[in-house]
């Protein structure tokens, strides 16, 4: 087998093995850090709504609490503010969604869903967790959502959600008194759940590997086709030609050309040395000869 | 006290005098205040309590200090829509006096709408409701959160949130507390733009309004027979404000000559 064949060979094992880990270990990194980066979204949704409760309590619902007498207005509400902090969002983000699921709400359009009631039953049943993420299908594509339980730990909130005679006329007029009591202190009775869609970030990770890998592969291409005519100029041609020079040499020729010494690299070493051996042999034949 | 803020027209009558109410300008006893449509107007004393005066509303501010007892602000509301929020730092009781009914309380936030409705937002209130004959009936209180209608019967319907109709047709800005504004106007001297001498029109509802509360009117505006109008109008409608037979024909209560002896 020629030299050229067995150095390409282990020159592409070693390329392909190479290619191959950069391959895995790239997409992993990809993966990785778009799956961080959606879930840093979804961190910074979740507290963007957050803000907006705080913002709500602290300077909305002061403002606006004699007005309770009057007309119940959901804007006075932490969670209302929220979700509609977050609607606002949606306008020009529709694949983002915020809901403060509940299992007993006052508002109807907070009531938990299947799943969303299984991460508030989580948050219930396990002492201490703060945080739950997960994946799921959804027809915008696949999503990733982030959920915190809502525990009542304000007095202030019993106000509307311990027992109906407690709660403010106007807001028993709005939406009854069926719904959204009998909350006690310290329950976690809902969960914040923000879904952030998959699609853009994985997508824009998978064409950055893409790229990668072409770009790696065509410099692996590049530097496959540079050494090739690296060995094929530095080292077979000229081990062919002095290989040619021996043959003739070896036939009698002795005065076939010499063969040009150029450099001091290992192949002209190998020339001269050879040389030395030529005019030793026809040295001593010469004797030999006489 | 003063004119805090004044939204529309407010025509302060003081005296014989029509004036145009504006902020900073300062209330006196026995003033009459009357907004225009769509006007709303707040005044403020300076133990924090503070009145607001819907549109269409006519109201006159009196202290009564009787016997020793401690001084009340009185409010006669002929007709309209206010509101008065008194803090615990108010120094007297105020009593809205309507033409059937009289409220009075402290440490309280009241809203009344003519001598029909009335809603406690917080504190309490004692509403006496009057008979045909103005005697005072016995006082009934309301806490806070009762809504309160008094029906043709005189009888006071207590409800436990506002009317619909109540809060729909209520001046927007009662809804919030009412703010403290007098700090705005410390050291400020502000003069109400004059707009002439009370015509009859101006006060013919005050005049015709209930004897308790014309005490002092004929004194007041006396001066103002000297204007045709004026006197000819309250001769024709003298029958419902009869105090005043007596100055526009004082001859009808001269002592008669007696006959001469034959």
């Amino acid at each position: 087998m020629k030299l050229i064949v067995k150095f390409n060979l282990v020159l592409s094992l070693v390329f392909l093995v190479g290619l191959g880990g950069a391959a895995y270990v790239s997409h992993e990194v990809l993966q990785r850090n778009a799956r961080d980066e959606i879930l840093q979204n979804a961190r910074i949704m979740m507290q963007g709504s957050l803000a907006a409760r705080g913002y709500t309590i602290s300077q909305i619902t002061p403002l606006l609490q004699n007005q309770l007498n009057y007309e119940f207005l959901p804007q006075t509400v932490a969670a209302y503010a929220a979700t509609e902090y977050f609607n606002e969002l949606r306008k020009q983000y529709p694949d983002y969604t915020y809901k403060e699921a509940t299992l007993n709400p006052t508002n109807p359009r907070d009531r938990a869903t299947d799943w969303e009631a299984d991460i508030v039953n989580s948050f219930r049943n396990t002492q201490g967790q703060t945080e739950i993420m997960g994946e799921r299908d959804t027809p915008a594509g696949r999503t990733l959502y982030l959920a915190r339980p809502i525990k009542i730990t304000d007095p202030g909130c019993l106000r509307c959600h311990s027992v109906p005679d407690a709660a403010p006329a106007s807001m028993l007029a709005r939406y009854g008194s069926a719904n959204g009591f009998g909350w006690q202190l310290n329950e976690i009775v809902g969960a914040q759940v923000v879904s952030v869609p998959m699609e853009v970030p994985i997508q824009r990770a998978d064409a950055t590997f893409r790229v990668f890998m072409v770009l790696l592969v065509a410099l692996v291409g590049f530097i496959f086709v540079l050494l090739n005519i690296l060995l094929i100029t530095l080292v077979i041609r000229p081990v062919n030609r002095l290989a040619r020079i021996a043959d003739r040499v070896s036939l009698g020729e002795m005065n076939v050309e010499e063969f040009p010494v150029k450099g001091r690299d290992e192949i002209s070493t190998l020339a001269e040395s050879f040389g030395r051996m030529r005019k030793s042999l026809v040295h001593a034949l010469k004797m030999l000869e006489s | 006290m003063r004119v805090t803020f004044v939204d529309g027209q407010m025509k302060l009558l003081r005296g014989t005098q029509v004036l145009l109410a504006a902020p900073g300008v300062v209330v006196l006893d026995s003033d009459i205040l009357e907004t225009a449509p769509k006007a709303y107007a707040l005044i403020e004393f300076p133990d924090g309590v503070r009145l607001a005066l819907g549109d269409e509303t006519r109201l006159m501010l009196r202290t009564l200090a009787s016997g020793g007892k401690p001084a009340m602000r009185e409010f006669a509301v002929l007709q309209g829509w206010v509101k008065i929020q008194s803090p615990a730092a108010s120094v007297a009781d105020f009593q809205l006096q309507g033409l059937r009914w009289s409220i009075q309380g402290r440490e309280t936030s009241v809203i009344v709408r003519d001598d029909a409705m009335l809603f406690v937002e917080h504190g309490a209130v004692a509403v006496s409701v009057s008979d045909l004959k103005g005697r005072a009936g016995t006082p009934q209180r309301l806490n806070s959160g009762r809504f309160g209608v008094l029906d043709e019967n005189r009888a006071l319907v207590l409800q436990e949130r506002p009317a619909e109709v109540f809060v729909t047709a209520m001046p927007r800005p009662f809804r919030d507390p009412l703010p403290r504004l007098l700090e705005r106007f410390k050291g400020r001297e502000v003069e109400p733009r004059p707009a002439g001498e009370v015509a009859y029109g101006d006060v013919a509802h005050w005049l015709q309004g209930p004897q308790l509360w014309r005490s002092g009117f004929v004194a007041r505006f006396r001066p103002r027979l000297g204007d045709k109008a004026f006197r000819q109008q309250l001769a024709d409608n003298v029958a419902r404000h009869p105090e005043w037979d007596r100055i526009l024909f004082p001859e009808k209560y001269r002592p008669r000559n007696p006959p001469a002896r034959p």
